[in-house]
């Protein structure tokens, strides 16, 4: 039901994949298991055979009945059926009457039961045959099991790694505007799901097309009459299918959607849990997941009422066909057209047919979660990269010799519509001079920062380093000659030395040390337990905010940048450690290119040149001395951060 | 809610609220495993009555019965299914809101131990493994039992020596389990560890995409996720195949059990001793004796699997909060704001002091700046007040009552806290300034994002106070969002402030606004502040300079300033010219 409404808080409305399923389940189909289509097979074609064992089984009895045992009549059904998985409302199970006297009574003017002598023999023959069969069948189900289950693994596999390389490769836009928790959920749970879903896919498959062809063919062997019956029927199903599909298909996706959204819940309240504790708001909070839990609970009990009534419908409908088709059959062999074997033999078929059927529709339910799984998945992998490497990408020229030239630079981070962050901008860092950005938060100097490091792409006009446009830059040189140091540090879980050598694992301890000296920390983390091996927590959590910063800070000088991009990167840091760190900089630095954004008159006074941006101008540029007399925003903040 | 508060909940205390409503499914799936055992019964008298002896009158009522089965079961199914699923996922929402709620009284230690990835997994993955288990079994297991039942004391009545055979496969099955089981229970268990890694790792690669994109190691990234992947899958494999296997053999002996039944049945027919009606009945028993035992080995398959995931959940469970209720805690209404610390001590890790006997008084409305080197405890100092972490000696005493004594919600109630990174949610800026005093009416949101310079803002955007915050919603710089968690102090209108001056991120014109606000907050209000602004300092009452753990220098500015070579006098001297001092986090 639609009837209960569905918006929360944390539950933004579902997005609408606006992708057609087919063009989902063609690239599903060419991009992860054509490569496999070889095994699938094989599994298809052996999982099918050994599908139709109970078939043989009931021609087994058939046999046994008709010629070995000679029982031509007496009120005994036997069917010899494999039919016992989840069928359990129609076990082809005909109870025995039990007659202690007068084996073998007939029904019409037969002779007593012409037993043949070797029937001992013959029982024994058959007996082998029979377990052949069987083991034999086995056997092949289990290879093709394996090769069904390494599919999915390799499959599984495949799409975790593009999803992962996916999500690697998009642009900062794209992380910004998706929650982590919910993009892990699609790389795990996602993946498993359609790992499940293409082995059951795979195995339901085979076995209800192989037995619904063969049963078909037996049927129309004995008596087309009830083939054509049992033709006339399937249809039904297809109505039944249809009528509640839309339904099931709409509650399978809200249910993905608020999952993934439960996902993103937890792992944000579990990392706020601070703010939740220091206002103790445990009871909001329990109120959140409650009502997301909720909505979760009342989806999936409407889903699974959806999916019982479909099935159930569809035991309605087998139940009263293959009672009608077992009532006719009886009727026949009142009319002898039928032998007693061959009505027990149809019974049998129709009983087993029936699970085919409802298996395709158990098939199509598969099926259907999974283009809602799919969608999600395939959602991410056809987002495309707002920033690619161009063909004939270009090194950054190293040494710099002209400079940074911004021209004309517009930004806006939305698709368009509102306001520009940046309006127009035109730079110029010289080659080997410092550019400090500077004006109020929200101003644009951290987008000016995305800019020149290419996180972002200007939306209009081009930045060039040299003579190069940036978007001609080769994206390997452009991370190895720029260093980019954030405003918010970002700290792997790992030791340490792992988080300094981040952006070159190679690094000699010589070098290590060189750049937490000149960042500041090489006494801070001798102070550590076990100093450069010690364990950092995710996020970082252990350090504090200037430790933080101090390590971004190192990891970037480790790699000897061309040009440095630093954004308020020593902001969490005593003024005592920040002038050091400044003076480090200087001393090491100079004759490299930098841009670094800050809110400190300390730093702007080291650079060469000094740009205030204001609502996404630039309102003043110049040295210090200049704007100090320019009498503006930089004089004014210059006033108070000196007179203290 | 009648969710269980035990305070070592096991699986029980969360069937416990349903035993009702699982009785009447288990009632409706006893009824329904008869109606089951109808309609062979039936046919039986269909071919008996009407084909074998010709009474044709019997024929229509009969098929009558036979057509109207399949209705009436169908339906009892549907109720079953339906009754299911509800338990299960009651169930399992049970768990999973209890789990998530004794999170939320757990520790910060607790936080920084465990990644949140692990603990999203638990909350999430592993109560799912549960769920997918209960809905998708459990139907079978009554009516499992309820056949078999019947079906032994059938085959024993039918004949006995058959019987025993009949026996004998079924211990068949037992020693196969007995075999597979602690393999797959190893695979799966590996395979859920080799998820919590790899969650663990993809986490940590989104966090910081930042510097994963500045330093363009997507591809280093990748190959490190591919070896992780790889490991969970290997061992994914694993448990599918000896599961697979498992589920082969028990089919293998299921049906050659059956055949070598029925074939010796045939013997029987053959020497007499038996009619062919008995070797139906008796491989038809078979079937439903042997079927349940199937799906049991299987069952206890999911079992395992299910036991693997609770322990994972109950080892949440199990973990205590560190900071609770003493007995005979105390509610207070509102702090006047006094607080003493006596000889406070602390430590994260023994051997590491981080604070050594600091003692501090302070009165009602006063202002502490605390000031110090990076890593001097400040921070910590800040956390004591707060009590996320428990002193480990001395006490920290609020208007004459040790905190400790005091309920930990009225305590909290007490504070508004600025921190140094902001923490909002993805909810409504309103939602987030009014998260400290839900009561709040939006004038008071509106006063509260006046008075952290926001509301400015916050009335350009399309949505106003309505927009959502965060990673869907509208994107704010970190001073913004400063702002907010400001608005959000200021809104809880607490007892006591609590501020890691985090205006770093801030330019210095709204810096001066907040300036001005925070004069006015401050007014009346204990407060301590980890300071790093000159004018914050110079107005504070108290200056505590921190070093190493102790009180190096205190006092207010013109005593600490009259203190000839004191530290405090030289560092002000020193950074008079750049109106900040210092700001960290301990």
């Amino acid at each position: 039901m639609r009837a209960h409404h569905r918006h929360y808080p944390y539950r933004p409305p579902r997005k609408i994949f606006l992708k057609a399923p087919r063009d989902l389940y063609t690239r599903f189909l060419r991009d992860y298991l054509s490569p496999h289509w070889g095994k699938i097979l094989v599994a298809f074609l052996l999982i099918g055979m050994n599908a139709c064992g109970p078939y043989l089984m009931a021609f087994y009895g058939q046999i046994i009945v008709d010629d070995i045992l000679s029982i031509d009549t007496g009120g005994k059904a036997a069917v010899i059926t494999d039919g016992d998985r989840s069928w359990a409302g129609h076990r082809p199970a005909p109870a025995s009457k039990r007659p202690r006297q007068g084996l073998g009574r007939r029904l019409d003017a037969a002779e007593l039961p012409a037993r043949s002598p070797e029937a001992g023999r013959q029982l024994f023959v058959m007996f082998i045959l029979y377990i052949g069969s069987i083991v034999g069948l086995n056997y092949l189900a289990r290879i093709a099991q394996r090769q069904s289950i390494r599919v999915s693994r390799d499959v599984a596999l495949s799409m975790r790694d593009d999803m992962h390389k996916k999500i690697m490769d998009l642009s900062l836009r794209f992380h910004q505007t998706t929650t982590p928790g919910r993009l892990l959920s699609r790389i795990t749970s996602d993946v498993d799901v359609i790992q499940n879903q293409t082995m059951q896919a795979v195995m339901l498959g085979s076995r209800s097309i192989f037995m619904l062809i063969i049963g078909f063919f037996i049927l129309f062997i004995i008596d087309w009459r009830i083939g054509v019956a049992f033709l006339l029927v399937a249809p039904v199903y297809g109505l039944l299918y249809r009528h509640f599909k839309e339904g099931i298909r709409f509650l399978n996706r809200e249910l993905r959607h608020t999952n993934s959204c439960l996902y993103g819940l937890v792992t944000q309240k579990i990392e706020g849990v601070k703010a939740t504790q220091a206002y103790g708001r445990e009871g909001l909070e329990r109120l959140n997941l409650h009502r997301l839990c909720a909505c979760f609970l009342r989806d999936s009990v409407n889903e699974q009422g959806k999916t019982a009534a479909l099935q159930s419908w569809g035991r309605v409908v087998s139940g009263m066909t293959s009672s009608l088709i077992f009532l006719f059959a009886v009727h026949l062999v009142l009319n002898h057209e039928l032998t007693l074997g061959e009505m027990l033999f149809v019974h049998g078929t129709v009983a087993n047919l029936f699970m085919p059927i409802l298996e395709l529709t158990q098939l199509s339910i598969i099926i259907n979660g999974m283009q809602v799984t799919l969608g999600r998945m395939m959602d991410v992998l056809t987002t495309q990269p707002e920033i690619v490497e161009a063909p004939d990408a270009k090194p950054v020229p190293r040494p710099l010799t002209r400079g940074i030239r911004a021209h004309d630079v517009s930004f806006s981070y939305g698709e368009g519509g509102e306001e520009d962050v940046l309006k127009s901008i035109e730079l110029w860092v010289p080659a080997g001079s410092w550019l400090c950005l500077m004006g109020a938060s929200g101003c644009g100097k951290s987008t000016m920062l995305f800019l020149l490091s290419r996180l972002y792409q200007p939306r209009r006009g081009r930045i060039r380093y040299d003579d190069v446009p940036l978007e001609k830059i080769s994206m390997a040189s452009l991370r190895e000659n720029v260093g980019f140091v954030p405003q918010t540090p970002q700290i792997f879980s790992g030791t340490i030395r792992d988080n300094i050598t981040y952006g070159k694992p190679d690094a000699s301890p010589a070098e290590i040390m060189r750049a937490a000296k000149m960042a500041e920390m090489h006494d801070v983390i001798l102070d550590m337990p076990v100093q450069y091996e010690t364990v950092v927590g995710e996020r970082g959590t252990s350090l504090s905010g200037g430790q933080r910063q101090r390590l971004a800070l190192a990891r970037a000088l480790l790699t000897d940048p061309e040009i440095l991009l630093l954004d308020d990167c020593t902001s969490a840091l005593d003024a005592a450690t920040e002038k050091k760190i400044q003076e480090t900089l200087a001393a090491n630095l100079r004759g490299r290119t930098a841009v670094i954004a800050s809110q400190r008159v300390s730093m702007a006074r080291r650079c060469d040149q000094i740009a205030v941006l204001e609502n996404g101008v630039i309102s003043e540029i110049g040295s210090h001395d200049q704007l100090v007399k320019n009498g503006g925003f930089y004089a004014r903040l210059n006033a108070r951060q000196t007179e203290g | 809610m009648p969710l269980p508060s035990s305070d070592n909940p096991t699986l029980w205390t969360f069937f416990r609220p349903h035993v009702g409503k699982l009785i009447i499914v288990l009632i409706l799936t006893l009824i329904l495993s008869i109606l089951v055992m109808l309609p062979p019964l039936l046919i039986r008298a269909v071919i008996d009555k009407v084909a074998t002896e010709g009474r044709q009158g019997l024929f229509l009522p009969l098929g009558l019965c036979i057509a109207a089965a399949p209705l009436i079961t169908a339906f009892c199914q549907y109720l079953q299914t339906l009754g299911i699923a509800y338990l299960g996922q009651r169930f399992v929402f049970d768990i999973r809101v209890g789990v998530y709620n004794h999170l939320l009284t757990m520790s910060l230690r607790f936080f920084s131990d465990n990644s949140t990835g692990k603990l999203v997994n638990r909350i999430m993955g592993d109560t799912g493994t549960v769920q997918r288990t209960i809905t998708g079994q459990s139907i079978g297991v009554v009516s499992d039992l309820a056949c078999a039942a019947f079906a032994i004391s059938a085959t024993f009545v039918l004949n006995w020596r058959m019987a025993i055979l009949l026996l004998l496969v079924v211990i068949g099955f037992v020693i196969n389990y007995r075999l597979n089981i602690q393999r797959i229970k190893k695979a799966t268990k590996g395979y859920r560890g080799a998820m919590d890694r790899l969650s663990g790792g993809i986490q940590n690669r989104l966090l910081a995409n930042v510097a994963v994109k500045s330093f363009g190691t997507e591809g280093r990234e990748q190959r490190l996720f591919q070896a992780e992947s790889g490991a969970s899958i290997a061992l994914a494999t694993e448990a599918a195949v000896t599961s697979a296997d498992f589920s082969m053999n028990s089919q293998l002996l299921q049906q050659v059990g059956r055949i070598s039944l029925y074939f010796v049945g045939c013997a029987f027919v053959l020497n007499g001793k038996m009619t062919y009606g008995d070797v139906v009945a008796f491989t038809t028993y078979t079937l439903q004796l042997l079927g349940p035992a199937v799906r049991f080995s299987e069952l206890i398959r999911m079992v395992q699997e299910v036991r693997i995931a609770v322990d994972r959940i109950f080892d949440i469970f199990r973990e205590k909060p560190e900071i609770t209720d003493q007995p005979g805690a105390v509610h207070v209404d509102r702090l006047k704001g006094e607080v003493i610390f006596e000889k406070v001590q602390f430590y994260y890790e023994p051997g590491h002091p981080v604070i050594k006997n600091f003692s501090l008084t302070v009165a009602p409305g006063q202002t502490v700046a605390l000031i110090g080197p990076t890593g001097c405890g400040k921070s910590t100092i800040l956390n004591l007040v707060t009590r996320f972490y428990d002193v480990r000696g001395g006490r920290l005493l609020m208007d004459g009552t040790d905190i400790q004594d005091i309920k930990l919600r009225s305590l909290r109630r007490q504070f508004g806290i600025v921190l140094q990174e902001p923490l909002l949610f993805d909810v409504s800026i309103s939602e987030n300034i009014r998260y400290g005093r839900p009561a709040a009416t939006p004038e008071d949101i509106q006063a509260a994002a006046r008075a952290a310079e926001i509301h400015e803002y916050i009335t350009t955007l399309p949505d106003g106070y309505d927009t959502i915050v965060g990673s869907e919603g509208v994107d704010m710089s970190l001073g913004q969002k400063q702002r907010l968690t400001i608005a959000r102090a200021i809104a809880a209108d607490p007892a006591i402030l609590i501020m890691d001056e985090a205006t770093s991120a801030l330019d210095s014109e709204s810096e001066a606004a907040i300036q001005r606000a925070m004069n006015r907050i401050l007014k009346g209000r204990t407060s301590f502040i980890v300071a790093h602004r000159l004018s914050t300092i110079r107005n504070a009452d108290v200056i505590v300079l921190l070093k190493d753990g102790h009180i190096f220098e205190k006092g207010n500015h013109e005593e600490l300033m009259a203190v000839d070579g004191g530290y405090y006098r030289e560092l002000y001297e020193k950074f008079m010219g750049k109106g900040v001092m210092e700001e960290d986090k301990a």
